[in-house]
Formats: structure tokens, sequence, C-alpha cells
């Protein structure tokens, strides 16, 4: 008996525990150094932005972003924050010497635009410093057809309804665009990874049946229906202006009074239903209309990455988008992601869509 | 009343050491409570198993019943508004023979939280990565705890002790997120002690290993789970939505103590103890899905102690005396998984000396008075929020007990205790007066003896009107 004690108290001691060692690096100590730079070769901009307001922010903890100043050379540095990734939030008015065609400053003239940065996320090396040049972009929203509003999450309920989804278009230009033979996408991952494609009526490129007018709003709705009878949190999609509609779904519903989007993919035998956490939705202009052996990247006409989660891994190329909208939406929330202004887009979603309740489908927030 | 005596010890020894959740690195020494005559061994002292039966030579079996209420007027951001603690016992110590004892024990306890805001803890800030939502709501835990004590001594010099303790509990929030909490925890000391030949002289070592998992599983109700995790007590981390948030805990440690004693120094009935203890205690913490849940934290925690007793306790005589001292010293540190980086430091270094009197005027009565003088060192720092604390505090107290025994069948105790306190940071008051109350009376039967205990406590923060109280009942039957 005694020796059997001495072997559990042994094999006691000898599976103690190993702990670690402390880290050498402390929190706080993080460095973020920052170089914000405006160039526009139309324009014929390339200068150091001096005396500029630029903020940080993470997700990382739920902290108050931290804001600098850029000194006289366009730098601003940030010292002995907590480590974490950081983005960049830069969206500042600035007075910029006017230039003339041939990018020669006039004197005493001068021109103010609001810029906005290009950079996605920083993460600390491994002694917690970052230096980058932070590029800028006029604000100025890129014109066209923008997809402007993606409602995924589906309204308030315990039962696990979110049928109620659609997807809103809106033509910023001031010219008049044309849906005819468009495709919108559902992607999984990258263009080759096209998981449902829903093809407006008409020829792509040269259709003219279907209008869209400047300032234009169009709802695309995966059922144009009034969902309110199902669920009462849930919205009015019977007056859509378009439904996505799949033959080989026998079940889905289809309202005579809406034209249809119809599944161009072989095989695909449900409704345009699109992730309520995390997805791509890509416009395209249709004149690649064989999506499953990788969409031509040409012919995407808008982009937007949403996913509730800062840390998630791109599934679209950063050309498309350079973020995510909808950072902490949540399912079955009722809420949607609309651009901050109709079709305002700098190809960063992070920072051209908010999260919105209710959505609004046909109008903007 | 060799029996009684023998229960209370018991009773004091197993309060003291059957943590099955939140086990302390070092146990703490109960220096109050060992004062009476009853409480001078090794074993209490020092919970080494190898002295166990050194302590209590006869067999008895011992049940017990409780209910203790809090209502907690002042509190801090995470604390419950009530809470109602019930708990039911039972212990039985046999002597199998000369050479071996065996004690163990079935406890279960029920805790009510009421009205706790946000946090999914049970005890919020006793954790460095806590987990909160967004509601206020109650939460009930319960669940069973179980001890197992073999005592073994081969020679007459040299006894051998195990210890083993394992208990499980189960909570749940009434109300979103409906945060479901699972707790196990399992500790294992070993002891060996040596007796000199004329029992005046006692050397132990023992040791503990002690492991524990606590899962927290928050889920959806009309929206994703939406829970954050503290670093420290300042910044959070709101984890990403989701249907399900889990939060895993797991713990492990272990501790190695040295005992001596020596009994009738210079003079007959006064003995001397002495205690040196040190371990070291981790926790990792991850949260996130429930498949892939990502690490979060990581914090160790080192601790020694130091703690002597003089205890003049001549037989026959009228008077008694009682000097504790003890010095603890605590290290943390946090890091943060995501970069692995230190978050924070911790340094606590406390000095406390207790003394105290007894006279026993008339064989039917004694009475005892007493004082404790308490400082502690705090340096608590987070590298991230850039919060320091810096400060040295004192806790001041005194009590004043009586027992008597009113006929041969009859005996009744009370004792009251006064305190005043300078709390740790996170009360957000400079100090604390307590006053505590505890009666218990006890009448033997020819099946046993029944006791019963009731004790009340009121807190007294400074510069506020909001009181704390704390009402408690007890039950219980030996024999």
């Amino acid at each position: 008996m005694v020796k059997k004690l001495a072997v559990y108290i042994g094999i006691m001691f000898a599976f103690s525990a190993c702990f670690r060692d402390a880290p050498m690096m402390y929190d706080g100590t993080m460095n973020i150094t920052l170089h914000m730079v405006f160039q526009d070769s139309t324009l014929g901009y390339n200068l150091a932005l001096c005396d500029v307001k630029v903020a940080i922010k993470t997700g990382s903890y739920d902290l108050s972003s931290f804001t600098g100043t850029t000194d006289s050379t366009g730098k601003v540095v940030f010292e002995n924050i907590p480590w974490a990734v950081y983005d960049v939030d830069f969206k500042e008015k600035v007075k910029l010497p006017y230039l003339d065609s041939a990018g020669v400053a006039i004197p005493d003239s001068f021109v103010f635009l609001t810029l906005v940065d290009t950079s996605v996320i920083y993460s600390p090396d491994s002694l917690g410093n970052v230096s980058d040049t932070v590029f800028t972009i006029s604000a100025m929203p890129s014109t066209g057809l923008k997809i402007n509003e993606i409602y995924y999450t589906g309204p308030v309920n315990r039962s696990n309804w979110f049928y109620d989804q659609y997807v809103e278009l809106y033509n910023s230009s001031e010219e008049v665009k044309y849906l005819d033979g468009m495709i919108i996408c559902r992607v999984y991952h990258m263009l080759d990874r096209v998981t449902y494609a829903f093809q407006f009526p008409g020829v792509p490129l040269t259709g003219r049946e279907y209008p869209v007018q400047p300032g234009e709003f169009v709802v695309v709705a995966t059922d144009a229906y009034d969902h309110r009878q199902t669920i009462p949190k849930s919205i009015d999609l019977s007056n859509a202006d378009w439904e996505f509609v799949n033959a080989a779904d026998a079940g889905d519903y289809d309202n005579l009074l809406v034209p249809n989007l119809k599944n161009i993919v072989t095989g695909k035998n449900v409704d345009f239903y699109i992730n309520l956490v995390s997805n791509v939705i890509v416009l395209a202009d249709g004149s690649d209309a064989n999506v499953m052996d990788q969409l031509d990247i040409n012919t995407v006409v808008d982009c937007v990455e949403y996913s509730s989660s800062s840390d998630h891994i791109k599934d679209i190329d950063k050309v498309l988008d350079r973020g995510w909208a909808g950072i902490g939406n949540q399912r079955y929330s009722g809420q949607s992601v609309e651009r901050i202004l109709p079709g305002f887009d700098t190809n960063n979603s992070f920072n051209d869509f908010v999260i919105i309740k209710p959505p609004t489908p046909g109008w903007q927030h | 009343m060799k029996k009684t005596i023998i229960s209370l010890i018991l009773i004091s020894a197993l309060g003291t050491m059957v943590f099955a959740f939140d086990n302390p690195l070092l146990p703490t020494v109960q220096s109050t409570n060992l004062f009476g005559r009853y409480s001078t061994s090794l074993y209490d002292f020092s919970t080494n198993p190898a002295f166990f039966k050194n302590a209590y030579t006869e067999d008895f079996v011992y049940y017990r019943a409780s209910a203790d209420g809090y209502l907690n007027q002042f509190r801090r951001a995470y604390d419950p508004k009530r809470q109602q603690d019930y708990e039911i016992s039972f212990i039985s110590v046999k002597q199998i023979s000369e050479k071996v004892s065996l004690a163990s024990s079935i406890q279960y306890n029920r805790t009510y939280i009421w009205d706790i805001s946000r946090s999914l803890e049970k005890n919020f800030y006793s954790e460095y990565f806590s987990y909160i939502d967004t509601t206020t709501g109650a939460t009930v835990f319960s669940g069973p705890q179980i001890r197992f004590l073999y005592n073994y001594t081969p020679t007459k010099r040299i006894s051998l002790g195990l210890d083993i303790h394992y208990g499980v509990e189960q909570g749940l929030k009434d109300v979103y997120t409906q945060c479901e909490t699972i707790a196990r925890n399992s500790e294992v000391r070993g002891g060996i002690g040596y007796i000199s030949r004329d029992q005046k002289t006692s050397v132990g070592i023992s040791g503990g290993y002690q492991n524990a998992q606590r899962k927290y599983e928050a889920v959806k109700e009309a929206q994703d789970a939406f829970v954050r995790t503290y670093f420290g007590y300042f910044i959070t981390k709101s984890e990403d939505p989701r249907s399900t948030n889990r939060k895993n805990d797991n713990q492990e440690g272990y501790e190695i103590d040295a005992q001596i004693e020596r009994r009738d120094v210079f003079v007959r009935g006064l003995n001397l103890q002495a205690l040196a203890g040190w371990g070291e205690k981790s926790e990792f913490v991850s949260v996130g899905s429930v498949l892939k849940p990502k690490a979060l934290g990581y914090c160790l925690r080192s601790g020694r102690r130091l703690t002597g007793r003089l205890v003049y306790l001549p037989p026959n005589q009228k008077v008694g005396a009682h000097l504790f001292v003890e010095n603890v010293h605590f290290v943390d540190w946090g890091e943060a998984e995501e970069f692995h980086v230190r978050f924070m430091d911790n340094e606590q270094i406390s000095n406390q000396v207790e003394i105290a009197g007894e006279i026993r005027p008339v064989k039917w009565f004694s009475s005892q008075i007493g004082g404790a003088l308490e400082r502690i060192s705090d340096d608590y720092r987070e590298y991230n929020s850039g919060f320091r604390y810096r400060k040295n505090r004192q806790n001041i107290s005194g009590f004043v007990e009586l027992q008597a025994r009113f006929n041969p069948v009859l005996c009744g105790r009370i004792r009251a205790t006064l305190s005043d306190e300078e709390p740790y940071f996170y009360w957000n008051t400079d100090e604390f007066q307590t006053m505590r109350i505890v009666g218990s009376v006890e009448r033997l039967f020819t099946f046993g003896i029944i006791g019963f205990d009731v004790n009340f406590e009121k807190l007294q923060p400074d510069d506020v009107t909001d009181v704390n109280y704390l009402f408690g009942i007890a039950v219980n039957y030996r024999k």
C-alpha cells in the first residue's frame, strides 16, 4: 500500500504543470507611423497632406479612436497604444493648390477636396511597430450603377426566418444605365467560386429595354411579397422592381406582377438566398454568362463584400472591394447595410456602408 | 464534549478546505477559527493529510444544512443585488485500523444570484478574463462536491496521506443569452509526516495538484449571442456575433508546503507551528465558436506563504494566549494571446498579525478577546489601459467570544467581530466597517448532538448610505 501511495504521489508531481514564461513585450507599447499622401495622376497631385487629422480605430478591443495630426511632412505618429489591429479612419476636407492642366500650381487659387484613405488594416510587427504610407483618394463617389443596399440578416424572429432578403441598385451617374442581360451573383470565394447567378432579361451591353434613370433605385427581391404577413417585423417587398426566380425550384414564390431575374447556373435549384453573416455580391454586365468557370473580372460593374466579423479572411480581390460592409451586423436583427450616401463608392465597403435599421428598399436612409 | 470538539475541528477544517470550485492557490489559514483549544493540531494548521489521524482519533458522522442570504445595497457594477446560498453536507470519519484513517464528505450547493447586471461570471472580480452579455438577470448555480481522505501510518514515526477533492457545478442564466456554465474542479493533495520519538516534534511535507475547467455557453435568442470579454478590469473585446459563443477556461496549478510543529517549547503548553508554502497556477482562456474557439488570454499566478503560530494553552489553567503571523506574497501576470504581449501585472504582499487571549474563570464559562492587523501592499498595473493601482492598505479587526455550558447537555457560543477594512480599488470606496455576530447553540440527545447556528453581518461603506447585510442559519447533527 505504501508503494502504491508513493507511486501515486510521484505520478501526481510528474504530471504537475509546466508553465509559460512571461512575454517579453508589454501591451500599450505599439507605435504606428503613417505618411499621408494624396496622389491623383488625373488631377496632377502628388503631395504630402500636412496638418490634417487622422484617426485610427481597432476592432480588437472596444476602444475609442486614437487621433493625431500630421506634421509638415505629412507624418503622424501614434505612440504607446495597445497592441491591436488598426484601421485608418481618414475623411477630411483639405485645401489644395489649384493645378493647371500642366500640373503647375496657380498662385492664390485653391480647391477643396474631401479625401478618404484607401488602407485596410495594420497589424503590429514583432516589436510592435507599424510604418506605412497611406494613399488617399478623392471621396467624390465614382459614378455608375451601384449595389446600394443589401438586406441579408432577416427580421427579428425566433424561427430562423430570413426569406425577405433583397439587393438594391442605384444609378449614381448622370446618364441612363440599362439592366439588360446584367447578372447578380453570390460569390463564395473569389470570382471562380460563384454560388448563384441570376440574370436580367435582355441582351448584355447593347440592350436598351430596361433603363435605370440617374438617381433611380432598383429593388431586386428574393421574393416580391409582403413578408409582414408571415413575420410581423419583416418588410413589404410586394412592390419590388425585380424578383429572383429559379424555375428549378418548384416552391419558389413568383409574383407575376414583378419581372424576374432567372437562374443561369445549371444544377442550382434554390432561390437567391445569401448568407446571413458574410458573402460577396457581384453585379456584372452579363457579357460573361458562363460564370462557373470564373467570372471575368472585367465584366464586374460593382462588388460588395459583407461580413459581421472584422477578422474575416477576404473572399474577394481587393481590386473589387478593399473592406467589408456590415462589421458587427447580427443575424435576425432586421438590419441592412447601405451606402452612406446614394451610390457612394470608394471601393472600400468598410467606409462606404453603414448598418441601418429598418431596411430601406427603394429609398435612402 | 470531546466529540463536540472533534466535530468543530472537522467542520472548521473542511470548511476551509473543501473548495471544489475556485481553489485558492494557497489554502487560507483561518487563524481566528483556530484559536480555541480544539484547533491546535498541525493538520488544521497545514492541511497536510499525513497528520489527519493525529488530529482526529474517533469515528463520527456529521450532517449539516445551511442557508445564507445576502442583500447587496452597495455593490460594484457586476455584483448581484441579492444572493442566496444553500448547502447540505455529510461528513464521515472512520478509523479503519490503528494505522488507517478514512474521511469522506459529500456536499451539495445551490446558489441563486439575483439581479446581476451583465456578468456571466459567478464572481466577476476574481477573473482577469471575465465574460459579460448585455442583460440583467438571475443565475442559478448548483452542483455536488465529494472528498476522500486516506491516512496511513506505516510506522510510529512516519505517516502518509492522500486527499482527493472533486466537484462539478452547473449554472444557468434565466434571460438572454441564457448562458450555461459547466465547471469541473479536482484537487489531489499528498503528504508525508514525521513525528519524533517524544511526540513533541512533527515535520511534514505536502504537495497538491489542482485542475479545473469551466465552459460558458451563451446562445442566441431573437438575435445572435452578443458577448464581450474583459482583459483586466477596463478593456473589453466584443466577441463576434454568432448563434453560440463559448468561453473555455482551463486552470491547473500545484503547491508545495513544508510544516513543522514543536510542542512544549520552553514551558509546558507553549506550542509553536510554522508553515512555508509555494505554488503556481495557470489559466488559459479561449473564446469564440464551439468548434474553433480563439485563444484569448493566459495568466499565471505564483505565490508563497510563510505562516507561524504560537499557542500557549497550559493544561488546567485559567488563561491562554495565541499569536498568529503570516506573510503572503502573490505575483500575477497576464498575456493577450492574439499578440503575445503582457497586458497586466499584479503583485500583492500581505502581512498579518493576530493576537488573542482567553480567560476561563469557571469551568462552565470561557471568554476570548483578540485583534488582528493586516497590511496589504498592492501594485496592479494594466498595460493596455494604462491603469495602475499602487497602495498600501490596512485592515484592523477585533473580536469577543463567549462560550458557556449551561448544563451537561446544553452549551452555547456567541462571537462578535468588528473590522475596519480598506478595500481594493474596484470597490470604489475608501473604507468598510463590518460587524459580524455569530451565535450557536448545541444540545446533547441520546441519539446525538443537534446544533443550531445563526449569523448576521452588516457591511457599511465609508461615505455611502447603502448597507450590505448577510443573514444565515444552519442546523447540524452529529454522532
